[in-house]
């Protein structure tokens, strides 16, 4: 699904990733876990195609395609989704018609016919049971007045819309109560499949209670500097980051 | 006469004004007639304003002189269809629609039918002819002919417009549509159309006025409206502007606002080369609510000018002001917003925000919130802000699957749309933003 190799990044001239070596196969369900500062965002906001983030070197394929070679609408009409750590308000245009207008420019791209309005609403409707999100929200303005909640809700409900193959997670679950976590984890869980993979980048341990990952890898400045199964999720839980920031000093 | 002229055929209008009188046929010793002469002896002592007049400082009217400009000709029947006007119209709107062709009233082409008892709504000049003592006690009482140019020249050259007259307490459920349509003649043409509405006590009412042509062309007009609202009385005007980029706009406005009464104005802006709009509310008693709302998109070398004023003579009146352009390629757009606050007018509230985005290295705004207070116990805000589009929002959008080109046009959409929401015509509103889009369509991407 996803190979990255060697990946190097620069944002104004810094050098934020350090050389990623990261695949992910069909199905599988990673996690990157490290402390603020180490590069997850960036990863993120590079594979969903963010101007102003410099490929030095390194690749990315995805499903056997230069994924860098893309602009980021193709990316998403490819199947790539990322579900940002800072949803946009976007006045002026309502959440409806903001979807609707991202999956008939998807369904257009696969060659399919425009999904009508009646379809449309139908699709809404079961997908917002899904993530439990207020049918009256989805009405407004994109994001505009949402609660913190609300609006990462609105993420992973836009995500079961669009239904991609490779989900993102940036921080979704930052600053979210537990209740509202487990919905979102709830919501990705259902959509997971056997050709879906997703990469959920998270802070805390506590989101991969609820979503199981396959891999766990732990990034500091801008290396993946320890991967595992998700055991190795609780041991950082427990023990911190700098235990492995000292091995990974130690090896260099 | 001072000559401040600054280039070309300085008096084309002495020799169009004898013209024009040698039309008139047996009225050149009316009243009117009168105040015509009179306001074309105030044009001849003011001149064109130029740069250096602080209203004008940022709009050049030097092209509009250099173009030889002929009085636009009475409308010949047959001359336009219902056809051509059909474009123009509202579709699933009931109204009475009056169209003017050249600034004059075109009564073949219009529906007046369907109008309440008692309630005037007539061609101007028809008005002037057969009831003049209708007109006289407000003609030209309000907008001066004293110190602006374009108004002494609409004055002067006046001949039709529109006069409507709400009795007391009526409620007009339909809006009127005044339609004006251009239609270029290798000869460039000028038209003044001129409109007086009268608002009785507690009446209500909404008018729309269009200004469009038939086709490309090089035209000039001149447009004055003067609207009084009694007590407790409410107009709204719709003013939708989409004539041919070559044309010469200029616009004016004054409303005269009697306590407890409401005025409502939606400003658009689409076409023309250069455009000109003054609006002004003066609240003459207390209570008064005044709301003026502005969209205006320029492209290639449009210039588009708004000033606005809001005199706040009285207390307790409240006013709220919103305007929001688009500026692409070469496009200029200035703002102008006045606030006055007399001493009298404690209480005041008054709110101004004026935003712009450019859509390019070449496009320019100049904007002026002009704030003047003199009462102490008032609330007055004003905001001005000059941007880019949300880069944020557009990476949002595309990495939804919109293409860029598209996620680009939604954002100026949306941009727009806050304005634009507050047409609460469905039919107006809905065509608006089809002809806002059929412009956007004609903007490059990026």
């Amino acid at each position: 699904m996803l190979e990255i190799k060697n990946l190097h990044v620069s944002v104004e001239g810094n050098e934020i990733l350090k050389g990623i070596d990261l695949t992910i196969n069909p199905g599988e369900v990673h996690a990157i876990m490290g402390p603020n500062g180490s590069g997850k965002s960036t990863l993120a906001l590079v594979l969903a195609g963010k101007e102003g983030y410099e490929v030095t070197e390194g690749s990315v394929l995805y499903k056997g395609k230069d994924l860098l070679e893309m602009a980021p609408e193709e990316r998403a009409c490819e199947g790539v989704f990322l579900a940002f750590q800072y949803p946009v308000e976007i006045p002026g245009i309502s959440n409806t018609y903001f979807l609707k207008s991202g999956l008939n420019a998807k369904r257009k791209y696969q060659g399919l016919e425009q999904m009508d309005a009646i379809d449309f609403l139908q699709l809404v409707k079961q997908k917002a049971k899904l993530v439990e999100i207020d049918e009256k929200l989805l009405k407004r303005p994109v994001n505009e007045g949402f609660s913190g909640g609300e609006k990462k809700r609105n993420e992973i409900f836009q995500m079961a819309i669009l239904d991609p193959d490779l989900g993102i997670l940036d921080e979704t679950d930052s600053g979210l109560d537990i209740d509202a976590l487990r919905i979102v984890a709830n919501g990705v869980n259902k959509l997971k499949g056997p050709e879906k993979s997703f990469l959920v980048i998270t802070h805390y341990q506590r989101l991969l209670n609820y979503i199981v990952p396959d891999i766990v890898h732990v990034l500091s400045e801008g290396r993946i500097i320890r991967s595992g199964d998700k055991n190795l999720a609780l041991e950082l839980e427990e023990k911190g980051y700098d235990w492995l920031k000292k091995e990974a000093e130690q090896v260099a | 006469m001072k000559n401040i002229f600054n280039k070309g055929n300085t008096d084309w209008y002495t020799d169009a004004f004898k013209a024009f009188e040698d039309r008139l046929n047996g009225q050149t010793s009316s009243e009117i007639h009168k105040l015509r002469k009179k306001s074309l002896r105030s044009f001849q002592e003011l001149g064109y304003p130029t740069t250096k007049h602080e209203e004008w400082r940022y709009t050049n009217i030097s092209s509009l002189i250099d173009n030889n400009f002929e009085i636009s000709e009475p409308y010949l029947s047959g001359e336009l269809s219902q056809k051509d006007i059909e474009k123009f119209q509202f579709h699933g709107l009931e109204s009475r629609c009056l169209v003017f062709v050249n600034g004059h009233f075109a009564s073949e082409l219009s529906n007046t039918k369907d109008i309440t008892e008692n309630v005037e709504i007539l061609s101007l000049q028809k008005t002037i002819d057969q009831n003049p003592d209708l007109v006289s006690p407000h003609f030209a009482k309000y907008a001066s002919i004293n110190d602006q140019s374009f108004i002494s020249l609409n004055t002067a050259f006046l001949q039709d417009g529109t006069f409507i007259n709400i009795p007391e307490s009526v409620r007009l459920e339909k809006p009127v549509h005044l339609l004006y349509i251009s239609v270029p003649d290798v000869r460039p043409k000028a038209s003044f159309p001129r409109n007086l509405i009268i608002a009785g006590r507690s009446s209500e009412m909404t008018f729309i006025e269009t200004f469009a042509a038939h086709k490309e062309g090089i035209y000039f007009t001149d447009t004055v409206s003067e609207i009084v609202l009694h007590e407790n009385s409410k107009v709204e005007r719709i003013k939708i502007q989409i004539e041919s980029d070559q044309a010469y706009h200029i616009a004016a406005l004054q409303a005269i606002q009697e306590r407890d009464s409401r005025f409502i104005d939606h400003n658009i802006t689409l076409g023309g080369a250069l455009t000109r709009n003054d609006i002004n509310s003066e609240f003459r008693a207390e209570n008064g609510f005044c709301e003026l709302y502005g969209m205006y998109s320029g492209n290639q070398k449009q210039h588009i000018d708004n000033h606005t004023t809001i005199d706040h003579a009285k207390p307790h009146c409240e006013s709220n002001e919103l305007y929001k352009g688009i500026l692409d390629e070469k496009a200029e757009g200035v703002f102008n917003g006045k606030i006055f606050v007399r001493p009298d007018a404690q209480k005041t509230n008054a709110i101004q925000s004026n935003n712009c985005i450019l859509l390019s290295d070449q496009a320019t705004i100049d904007t002026k919130p002009q704030l003047e207070i003199f009462a102490d116990d008032v609330k007055c805000t004003h905001g001005a802000t000059i941007g880019q589009l949300n880069e944020d929002a557009y990476f949002y959008m595309r990495a939804r699957g919109i293409e860029k080109s598209n996620a680009r046009k939604l954002l100026i959409f949306a941009f727009a749309s806050e304005v634009v929401e507050k047409i609460k015509f469905d039919p107006v509103r809905e065509k608006v933003l089809e002809w806002f889009a059929e412009k956007l369509h004609a903007l490059k991407p990026e």
